[in-house]
């Protein structure tokens, strides 16, 4: 089973510019919990995920130390910061050296970085450009049902030997 | 009269006790000789019991026959009860017994069950006696009570040099040596005990300025035995006092390992006068395993030591001093402090030492334990042991009161005539500071930065200064010593003033580039230029495209672009001490005066100006005259300075004042000379003072009036060389100054060179027994010019050397240079000059790094992914050469920053004397597989497989090296009566221990994992087909087969046979020594056979990087596919040859 029979290929993009706000609207709207970061051409920049908000978000012990010291001041403080970081740039928080699968991988290379690594989705990526994302379900879809939503398109995979 | 204090009352009783004992059984104190016994240690036993003194009389030669046990065995039990021993004998009986007990115990691989009774129950008996609580081997016997010197030594006299061993183990030099700087160290510090206990007096009289002087006092004991009595025990094999180390591994070290678990053994912490000293310095912390042994060791000591370490802690000085207003009071103490436990005092100057002792012994010690799989190399117990002390040192200064020593610029002048005033010298006034310096020490001044930097940075911060800044943990921590005060925030302005930001740190640079992804930053990282920008240049570029600066001290403390993070505290900046404290008159520094200039520039930091160029736009980044501004405006007329005086343990004037000296110094490297000549021309009776100067031209001729008058009036010989000019200098006896009339450029190595100079510098390089002057030298540089004046020198010694051939010259310039470095005659103040960043730096892959291991390949060794050749560094390395090659072909980042080296500037500078590239980066552009693990799948990516392939390389070039030395020292005499030349059925079983331990790291199983995990990844990666069980199950079979086991059962019993050797004919020992050397070569074969395929495998990733997987699968698969086959060849070609 290979990566580009079962992968998205419209995957969920934001740009690197974007700041926190504009990455948790996505992130709520779509539901998807990992959004790929693109440059032009569909250059692959890296991935964002919701994750690294809420590891933003949750103080740590000298913050909750300075918010008073109970556990009631932590989750006010873990309230308060959310707000206060929503004009971040999301830059600082995308991972830019991201597990990235490439369409002719087996779909257990992909599967097995995301147990391990405990990620939901990874970027496919072709050359430096993305060309779909793959997720837990994807796999999960294609395996255990034995089907694939979508139909790979030669159109999104230019340039590759396909 | 008022009542005595607790510590002097408690020493009376102790001297009054002894002397009514007519011995000192109840532990040796007094004020003349502190710990060491006040009368004699006893050289015999009375004649009943002269049985024990005849055994241990022949201890050395029993080891090297291996004939100790049986020689044991066959003693008669004595009676050492009252009625058969009488009391006087006690000490000495306890040194001999315990002495023969511990070597009864370690002489073979295999400790006995028991001792024989013959030996436990007189040494039961005795320690009863001695009112201990189980037999064992003390401290105070085994160092202190085992030494002979003339009738009429004082304690001050009792030095290494006049003393001998009562009952040696071994024999050796190595034993020698270290037992008896220890007495000396001892002997050195008798007078701490009277110090102490004045100190106490003047304590409870409320009299600082009598507690002054005791402190004083303390600090100059400890000063001494730091810089002169431990550099003793010396690694370098040049030094006369050379204590090799793999001999001290193999026989000091593992004896002096208590016989039973939970008895107290013979090491430092439990000497009386180091729990002295942590009691005087008020240590209360104890959690370190070896704070631990030290509380522990207390219970053991003698009862006389008890009682006075008690009464000595009744009184606290450390409370005292804190409530003490006298900030001279606060400094001296704070002097004892960095005496005992500074960076450069007895302990760190102790823990620098011990590592490359404590490396050895576990890689080569003969422990028993050493074939149990919890001590192969690879667990590095050393390291762990080493922070062990680190953390115990440490200790002793929690809770101790925060000081600061703080002086005056009194004047601040430019030294030349010149309007070009690069070269200052300032005098900074320390009456209050409660210092002490000797010539050539080293004077931290912690920088601060103009008002100028100031407002220019916060004018990037978009801030006024009053921000008031909550300080991060470093900050926190370190604002003390530099203010003297403690802290929770602070003003930002404040802040800016004492923060590393001109130049910006590497580590503030990456993280507003982690922040920013901004590709100038990456830039600037790339090319490491990070030193042109001052941290402000670097905000002001970020908030043009965007960045709000004010972040920077908006965010909390513990966020990554706090300013705390970005402006960490600068660190103290050193300098020499160019002037002498008038020893006569003088108990603390009243002033002190430094010279700056150029050469100063330690931290690398040259500022260029091809960063501006490159952008564009000078104003950001740093100009030369920026440089010099911040530079001398900390030194501004009044300014107010935060001062450390550090103590180099290589760069003082000989003890003895007779000894010439030579002096090279270029540019303001001449200020340590000043203090040396100011010194030397307050003593009455000095050998000769000789300055060589260099200098660019007439301008840089410093410090001129003064050099005349010193010349005039005949206290130094001065030469000086001017390099870009058409002058020399010529004495005007007349006008009693220098002339400067036309003469050819020349530069002070050519003037060493020079026939009538060469000569007298041949006498002066010459020791006495060889009719010289053995004068000590000292060059005070940069790194270029000490190069340079040791080559010349080398070529003086090789002209007059009287060699046949060039070869042999050039050998015998090398070997006398070795010497003097040997023997303290030859010391070096080195500066470092900063090199750019070069594109075209020569880059080496790790496969080429680690062929480098050998005489015939040299020595490299990488330190922070720098590459060096260490080769014609091994004889000039103060720690010795041993540890150098435990570290050559591989990375020793490390063992480096163990010792705390990186942090050292001067270390840093010699260093780069030796650096001829870095390590190629590889790219592996995020290349992953998916590889079988113990649990299934795994992911693996190309970097993390690379890496472990390259820390196996690295773990084989360790043992490889362990190996050379190991098998270097073969031939130096281990005990007494070893010739060193013949194979004793000790060295023997030595060399079967070697060829067992090497087996132990490399084969019979030890890398089957490794192996195991190396072919899994790599099959990950390059071979999907292949069988993950394919290397684990060839290995598996080959260690099981019946020549494997051959093999084992043979080489042991060849160990075990070692005893029987002797009884044996000559023609046999040759035999054994011929299979013993067949077996040898095996090992070596298999290790470079294997280091081969390894290296192959690494080079595999060096030549394909990130296509590795693609390109280079079949060449690595098929490499390591060789393994098993060389594995069985091994015991295939060795059961063969031992059949």
């Amino acid at each position: 089973m290979l990566i580009r029979d079962i992968m998205t290929v419209d995957p969920v993009l934001i740009d690197p510019d974007a700041n926190l706000l504009r990455a948790a609207e996505i992130i709520s709207l779509t539901e998807v919990t990992d959004i790929m970061v693109v440059g032009e051409g569909q250059k692959f920049i890296g991935v964002f995920s919701e994750g690294d908000i809420l590891r933003a978000m949750l103080p740590n012990v000298d913050e909750i130390i300075s918010a008073g010291g109970s556990l009631k001041d932590a989750f006010d403080f873990f309230s308060k910061k959310g707000q206060a970081l929503r004009n971040r740039p999301i830059a600082p928080y995308i991972i830019r050296n991201a597990i990235a699968m490439r369409p002719n991988d087996n779909a257990a290379m992909a599967a097995t970085a995301m147990m391990e690594k405990q990620i939901r989705r990874l970027p496919v990526v072709d050359g430096d450009r993305l060309v779909g994302t793959i997720s837990r379900s994807d796999i999960c879809r294609a395996s255990v049902f034995g089907f694939t939503r979508y139909q790979p398109d030669p159109v999104v995979l230019e340039g590759s030997p396909l | 009269m008022a009542a005595q204090s607790p510590a002097r009352e408690a020493l009376n009783r102790a001297i009054a006790a002894n002397k009514a004992n007519g011995h000192e059984n109840l532990g040796a104190l007094s004020e003349e000789f502190g710990f060491i016994p006040a009368t004699r240690p006893l050289e015999r036993l009375p004649a009943s019991h002269s049985q024990w003194d005849d055994l241990a009389h022949q201890l050395p030669s029993l080891h090297l026959t291996l004939g100790l046990r049986q020689a044991v065995e066959k003693m008669a039990t004595l009676d050492a009860s009252a009625g058969h021993l009488p009391d006087e004998f006690l000490s000495r009986a306890a040194l001999v017994l315990s002495t023969i007990a511990h070597a009864y115990w370690w002489v073979e691989p295999e400790a006995p069950d028991e001792l024989p009774e013959c030996l436990s129950k007189p040494w039961e008996q005795v320690s009863a006696r001695l009112g201990r609580p189980e037999a064992f081997m003390p401290y105070t016997d085994v160092f202190l009570y085992n030494w002979r010197a003339s009738k009429d030594c004082t304690a001050s006299d009792l030095k290494l040099e006049r003393l001998e061993v009562l009952v040696p183990t071994f024999g050796n030099a190595a034993e020698r040596i270290f037992l008896l700087t220890q007495v000396e160290i001892h002997a050195h510090c008798s007078a701490i005990v009277g110090a102490v206990v004045r100190a106490q007096e003047a304590v409870i009289a409320d009299d600082p300025h009598k507690l002054g002087s005791e402190l004083l006092s303390i600090v100059d004991c400890l000063n001494h035995i730091t810089n002169y009595s431990l550099l003793k025990i010396d690694a370098d094999p040049y030094s006369p006092t050379y204590v090799d180390p793999v001999v001290w591994s193999k026989t000091i070290a593992r004896y002096a390992v208590p016989i039973k678990e939970g008895i107290q053994g013979p090491s430092g912490t439990a000497s009386p006068l180091f729990q002295l000293l942590d009691i005087f310095v008020g240590r209360n912390q104890f959690n370190s395993p070896l704070g631990q042994a030290a509380l522990q060791s207390r219970k053991w000591l003698a009862l006389n030591h008890v009682q006075f370490l008690d009464a000595v802690e009744q009184v606290s000085i450390r409370d005292y001093v804190r409530e003490c207003s006298d900030p001279k009071i606060k400094g001296l103490f704070q002097s004892v402090l960095e005496a005992y436990v500074g960076d450069t005092g007895f302990l760190g100057a102790h823990r620098l030492k011990a590592y490359g002792f404590l490396e050895t012994a576990f890689k080569m010690g003969r422990t028993s334990e050493y074939l149990d799989s919890h001590t192969r190399i690879k667990d590095r117990g050393w390291e762990c042991y080493h922070a062990q002390l680190a953390q115990s040192r440490l200790e002793r200064l929690e809770g101790a009161p925060t000081h600061c020593q703080f002086g005056q610029i009194v004047s601040s002048e430019a030294t030349t005539a010149s309007a070009d005033d690069q070269v200052k010298s300032v005098i900074i006034n320390t009456k209050d500071a409660g210092i002490r310096f000797e010539p050539g020490d080293r004077v931290g001044i912690f920088p601060e930065n103009s008002p100028e930097l100031i407002s220019k940075t916060l004018k990037a911060l978009k801030a006024t200064g009053a921000e008031n800044i909550r300080l991060d943990g470093p900050w926190k921590s370190t604002w003390p010593s530099i203010s003297g005060n403690h802290a929770d925030s602070l003003p930002l302005a404040d802040l800016l003033r004492y923060a590393k930001i001109c130049p910006v740190t590497r580590d503030s640079v990456q993280t507003l580039f982690k922040l920013t992804f901004n590709s100038r930053l990456q830039t600037i990282l790339h090319r490491r230029n990070e030193t042109q920008w001052e941290l402000s240049g670097i905000l002001e570029m970020l908030a043009k495209s965007g960045f709000d600066t004010r972040r920077l001290w908006k965010s909390e403390p513990w966020e990554p672009e706090n300013i705390c993070k970005l402006a960490p505290t600068s660190m103290f900046k050193m300098f020499t001490a160019a002037s002498a404290m008038d020893g006569e008159t003088d108990d603390t520094a009243q002033t002190l005066e430094i010279t700056i200039g150029e050469l100063e520039e330690q931290a690398g930091f040259y500022p260029s100006s091809t960063e501006s160029e490159e952008f564009g736009e000078a104003s950001s980044s740093i100009t030369r005259s920026t440089w010099y501004q911040e530079e001398f405006g900390m030194f501004a007329n009044g300014a107010n300075l935060t001062l450390k005086v550090v103590h180099p343990t290589r760069f003082h004037l000989p003890i003895d004042a007779k000894t010439p000296i030579v002096m090279f110094a270029s540019g303001p490297g001449i200020a340590p000379f000043r203090s040396f000549i100011q010194a030397r021309s307050r003593m009455s009776q000095t050998g000769e003072n000789w300055l060589f100067f260099g200098a660019n031209n007439h301008d840089e001729f410093l410090y001129r009036d003064e050099i005349e008058s010193y010349v005039s009036n005949g206290r130094l010989k001065f030469e000086i060389a001017f390099s870009a000019e058409n002058i020399e200098a010529e004495w005007d006896n007349l006008s009693k100054q220098y002339k400067l009339v036309t003469g050819s450029p020349r530069f002070v190595s050519q003037l060493i060179e020079s026939e009538t100079i060469a000569a007298k510098i041949w006498d002066c390089i010459r020791t006495r027994s060889e009719g010289g002057l053995e004068a000590s030298f000292y060059v005070s540089g940069s790194a270029g010019f000490a190069v340079s004046i040791m080559s010349a020198l080398k070529s003086v010694v090789a002209r007059f050397s009287g060699a046949n051939d060039e070869m042999d010259a050039e050998e015998i310039g090398k070997v006398t240079l070795f010497r003097m470095v040997g023997a303290k005659r030859f010391m070096q103040y080195v500066y470092a000059s900063y090199t750019p960043f070069d594109e075209d730096e020569r880059t080496y892959q790790v496969s080429e790094i680690a062929r480098h291991n050998s005489d015939q390949d040299g020595y490299w060794t990488v330190i922070n992914g720098k590459v060096y050749d260490v080769t014609t560094y091994l004889n000039l390395h103060p720690g010795g050469n041993t540890i150098l090659r435990f570290n050559a072909g591989l990375d020793a980042t490390t063992a480096f920053e163990s010792v705390q080296h990186h942090l050292n500037s001067e270390i840093n500078a010699v260093l780069g004397m030796y650096q001829i590239g870095r390590v190629q980066q590889l790219n592996f552009a995020n290349s992953w597989g998916v590889a079988v693990g113990a649990e299934g799948l795994r992911f693996v990516s190309l970097d993390s497989a690379h890496l472990s392939w390259v820390q196996f390389l690295y773990r084989l070039v360790e043992i490889e090296n362990l190996i050379a030395v190991d098998l270097a020292s073969l031939y130096e005499p281990l005990t007494q009566h070893d010739s060193g030349q013949k194979l004793t059925p000790l060295k023997l079983q030595m060399v079967m221990d070697t060829h067992l331990r090497f087996r132990h790291n490399c084969l019979d199983g030890a890398f089957s994992q490794d192996l195991h995990e190396l072919w899994a990844n790599s099959i990950g990666l390059c071979g999907p087909q292949e069988n993950i069980q394919y290397m684990q199950a060839d290995l598996k079979e080959i260690y099981g087969n019946s020549d494997a086991d051959f093999v084992h059962k043979k080489t042991l019993s060849l160990r075990d046979e070692a005893v029987h050797l002797l009884s044996q004919e000559a023609e046999s020992v040759e035999r054994n020594t011929g299979i013993i050397q067949t077996i040898l070569n095996h090992d070596l074969n298999y290790l470079a056979s294997l280091k081969r395929i390894v290296s192959d495998c690494v080079r595999v990733f060096e030549t394909y990087e990130h296509a590795t997987a693609t390109f280079g699968n079949e060449e690595l698969l098929d490499t390591i596919r060789q393994i098993p086959a060389i594995t069985k060849g091994y015991y295939e070609s060795m059961a063969n040859d031992l059949a």
